[in-house]
C-alpha cells in the first residue's frame, strides 16, 4: 500500500547516520535548553538556524524539530524539580509536579512525564501521517479567498485563545503584520517603512526579530529574577517506579490530554501553550476530588504533558500541509524552510516526499531517543541547573550576537535584534504577548497578497469571502472566537479565582 | 482602592503612537481602491486599527486595584543594551575577542558588582568557542583580533 512505501522512504532518510546524528544533537540541545530557565525553544531554534544553512535542508529541519520537542521534555524536568518552567508550557507542570517532588515523588513525576509525553507525541505523529497528506490534497483546491480566511483564523486564534488579554494579543498581531510588510513590496516594487536604510530593502530579518524578542528580551526579564538554586539530592532509579494506583489514575487523563493536544495543535494559530493549559483545566473539572490539584495530583501532570507533546507534533500538520504556522516556533521553522528555498504549502508533500516522510520518521526516532535518554540523564540535567545565571546570560548574549550576525554577515541585523530586544522586554513587562507578533510578521506579506488577490477576483466586493463555503467557514469560526473573547472580557472571570 | 495605572497607559499610548506612525508613513504610498489595493492600503488600515486598540486599552486598563506595578529594571536594560552596542561597535574595529570581553564585562553590571577575573575568563572561553564554531567551522567573516 502507498502508506508503507511512504514509511519506507521516510526510514531511508531518517535512519541515515547524518540524520540520526543531528536528530540526537537536536533533542539533546533541546532538552538542555528546556532545562535551563531563560532560554526557550524559540531562542534555541533561532540560534541554530544559521548552522542549518550548511546542512542538507531535511537534516536541518530534523535537528530544529528535535530541539523543539526536546525542549518540551527538558522544561518539564526543570518545572518538576525546581518549580522553574523552562518554557511557557511547563508552567502547568509546576503546579502539580513540584508538589510531587516536595513529597519525595520526583522520580515518579519525571517518569510519568516522560511516558505520557511519549504517548501523546506518538499519537499525534500517527495523526500527522494520516491527516497531513489528506489535508494537503484537499487544500490544493484552495484559492486566495480560502487562504486569507485560514490565515485570518490563525491570527485571531493566536491572539484570543492564548492566555492574557485578547486585545493585547490582537494589537500584537497588527504590529507584527505591519512589520512584516516592511521592505520591498512584491506587487508594486515600492519600498515600505525602510526609513532610508538600504539594509531594510529585503524586510526586517526574521532571525534578528526572533532573537531580539524571544532571546534578548527574555534575558533582560530574567536577570533580576534568577535566584541561586539550592543543591538537589539525586533522583534514583528505584524512586521512579510508580505505584499501581498512579498508573490507574493516569490512564484517562493521558488519553484526554492527547486528544485535546492534537485537536488544539491542528488549529492554525494555536499550539502547545494553549493545549497544556486547557487540558489542566479540563482535568481539574473532571476530577472527583479537584482539591487534590495543585498539591501533587498525578493526573494534573499526566494530562498536560501528554497534551503538550501531542500539540507540538500536531502543530506540524497545518504548517507542512497548508504552509500556515500554528505557533511561534512553527513560524520560525517555516521561515527556516523558506530560507532554504522550500515553499511549504499543499504542494510541499507532493513535491518533497522524502523531506516530509523523513521528518515524520525522525519525529518517532527523536521521541524514542528522548524516552531512552531522559531516564538515565536526569542526574546530569539536575547538575546543569546549578550553573549560575551570571555565567549563562553573557554566553547567551554572545551566541545571539554572533548568530544574528552570521545570517547575513550584517551588523545591522544585530542592531535590529537589540532594538527588538528592548521592545520585547517592555512587551513582557506590560504583558503584551510576543507569539502573535511573530505569527503576524510571518503571515503579513502573505495575507496582504491573498487579500488583494481575493479582492481582485471578487471585483472589490467583500461578498467573495462569503461565497466560498470553506472561506465562509473559517471566517465564521474566527468571528466566533472574537465574540467569545468579547464575552470573556465582559463577563467577570469567576473561574480564575477558584484555583 | 483604584490607582491610575501609568505604565499600562504608557504602553497603550506607545501602541497608538506606533499606529499613527504607520498611518503617516503609509499615506506616502498610493492607497488604491478596494479592487486593486495599493501598497499603502494595509499599513494605513493596520495603523488605524492599532490606534483603536491603543485607545481601548487605555480606557480599559486605566485604573488598577492594589496590584504591584510590574518591575522594570532600567539598570538591566541600560547595561545589557550598552554591552550589546559595545559589541557591535568594537567588533569591526578591534575584532571579536576585544568586543566580547567588553560586552561580557558591561553586561555583568546588570547582575551586580563586577569582579574582574570571572567574566574575563568567561569572555575568553566564549571567544575561543565562538572562533571554533563560527569562524573556523562556519567561515563567518569575523576577525578575532584586529591590530
Amino acid at each position: 500500500m502507498d502508506f508503507f512505501a511512504n514509511i519506507e522512504t521516510g526510514l531511508q532518510v531518517a535512519v541515515s547516520p547524518e540524520a540520526l546524528l543531528f536528530c540526537f544533537i537536536g533533542v539533546t540541545v533541546g532538552t538542555f535548553v528546556g532545562v535551563l530557565p531563560g532560554i526557550g525553544a524559540i531562542a534555541a531554534i533561532s540560534m541554530s538556524l544559521p548552522l542549518t544553512f550548511y546542512l542538507d535542508p531535511t537534516i536541518g529541519l530534523i535537528m530544529l524539530a528535535g530541539i523543539f520537542y526536546g525542549a518540551q521534555y527538558g522544561s518539564s524536568t526543570a518545572a518538576i524539580l525546581m518549580n522553574i518552567p523552562g518554557t511557557a508550557t511547563a508552567a502547568v507542570s509546576c503546579l502539580d509536579g513540584y508538589p510531587m517532588a516536595k513529597q519525595g515523588r520526583a522520580g515518579v513525576a519525571l517518569l510519568t512525564t516522560t511516558i505520557t509525553s511519549f504517548i501523546g507525541g506518538s499519537f499525534a505523529i500517527l495523526l500527522l501521517m494520516a491527516f497531513a497528506p489528506l489535508l494537503a490534497s484537499f487544500a490544493l483546491e484552495f484559492g486566495s479567498v480560502e487562504y486569507f480566511a485560514i490565515m485570518t483564523l490563525g491570527l485571531i486564534a493566536a491572539s484570543s485563545i492564548g492566555i492574557g488579554s485578547p486585545l493585547k494579543g490582537f494589537a500584537m498581531v497588527l504590529l507584527g503584520l505591519t512589520l512584516g510588510l516592511a521592505g520591498t513590496d512584491v506587487t508594486s516594487g515600492v519600498q515600505r517603512f525602510t526609513l532610508g536604510f538600504f539594509r531594510l530593502h529585503d524586510g526586517i530579518s526574521l532571525v534578528a526579530l526572533a532573537m531580539g524578542i524571544f532571546g534578548i528580551a527574555e534575558i533582560l526579564a530574567s536577570i533580576k529574577q534568577q535566584q541561586q538554586v539550592s543543591a538537589l539530592k539525586g533522583v534514583s532509579f528505584r524512586s521512579m517506579i510508580p505505584t499501581r494506583d498512579d498508573v490507574r489514575r493516569c490512564m484517562w487523563p493521558t488519553l484526554r490530554g492527547t486528544m485535546i493536544g492534537s485537536a488544539v495543535g491542528i488549529l492554525p494559530g494555536s499550539g502547545p501553550s494553549i493545549a497544556t493549559f486547557m487540558s489542566y483545566a479540563v482535568e481539574k473539572r473532571m476530577a472527583k476530588e479537584p482539591e487534590r490539584f495543585g498539591h501533587g495530583a498525578i493526573e494534573g501532570l499526566a494530562s498536560p504533558e501528554a497534551s503538550n507533546n501531542a500539540a507540538v507534533q500536531a502543530a506540524f500538520i497545518p504548517t507542512l500541509s497548508l504552509g500556515i504556522p500554528g505557533d511561534a516556533v512553527m513560524a520560525i521553522l517555516l521561515g527556516a524552510m523558506l530560507m532554504h528555498g522550500i515553499a511549504p504549502g499543499p504542494q510541499f508533500i507532493g513535491n518533497n516526499p522524502d523531506m516530509f516522510w523523513g521528518l515524520i520518521i525522525s519525529f518517532w526516532i527523536g521521541n524514542l531517543m528522548l524516552l531512552v535518554l531522559n531516564i538515565p540523564l536526569i542526574g546530569i540535567w539536575v547538575k546543569m541547573l546549578a550553573i549560575p545565571y551570571r555565567i549563562l546570560y553573557p554566553s547567551m548574549l554572545f551566541f545571539i550576537c554572533v548568530g544574528v550576525f552570521s545570517v547575513n554577515n550584517s551588523m545591522f541585523d544585530v542592531y535590529v535584534a537589540i532594538i527588538f530586544g528592548i521592545i520585547g522586554y517592555f512587551m513582557i513587562v506590560l504583558k503584551y504577548p510576543a507569539a502573535p507578533l511573530l505569527l503576524g510578521f510571518i503571515l503579513g506579506p502573505l495575507i496582504e497578497t491573498h487579500f488583494s488577490r481575493a479582492m481582485l477576483i471578487g471585483r472589490g466586493d467583500y461578498m467573495v469571502f462569503v461565497e466560498s463555503p470553506i472561506g465562509a467557514l473559517f471566517l465564521g469560526i474566527a468571528a466566533l472566537l472574537v465574540i467569545m473573547s468579547l464575552f470573556r472580557a465582559v463577563v467577570p472571570r469567576r473561574r480564575e479565582h477558584r484555583a | 482602592m483604584a490607582r491610575v495605572n501609568v505604565i499600562e497607559i504608557g504602553g497603550a499610548l506607545a501602541l497608538a503612537a506606533l499606529g499613527a506612525f504607520f498611518v503617516w508613513k503609509g499615506l506616502d504610498y498610493p492607497l488604491g481602491s478596494l479592487r486593486r489595493l495599493g501598497p499603502g492600503a494595509l499599513p494605513v488600515a493596520m495603523g488605524v486599527a492599532m490606534i483603536g486598540c491603543g485607545g481601548v486599552l487605555m480606557l480599559v486598563n486605566a485604573t488598577v486595584d492594589d496590584e504591584d506595578p510590574p518591575a522594570i529594571s532600567m539598570r538591566v536594560v541600560a547595561s545589557v543594551t550598552a554591552a550589546l552596542l559595545a559589541w557591535t561597535l568594537l567588533v569591526p574595529l578591534f575584532g571579536f575577542v576585544v568586543g566580547t570581553i567588553v560586552m561580557v564585562l558591561i553586561s555583568r553590571l546588570a547582575h551586580g558588582p563586577v569582579k574582574l577575573l570571572e567574566p574575563l575568563t568567561l569572555a575568553i572561553v566564549l571567544s575561543m568557542a565562538g572562533y571554533l564554531i563560527f569562524v573556523y567551522g562556519l567561515r563567518i567573516p569575523l576577525r578575532p583580533i584586529i591590530w
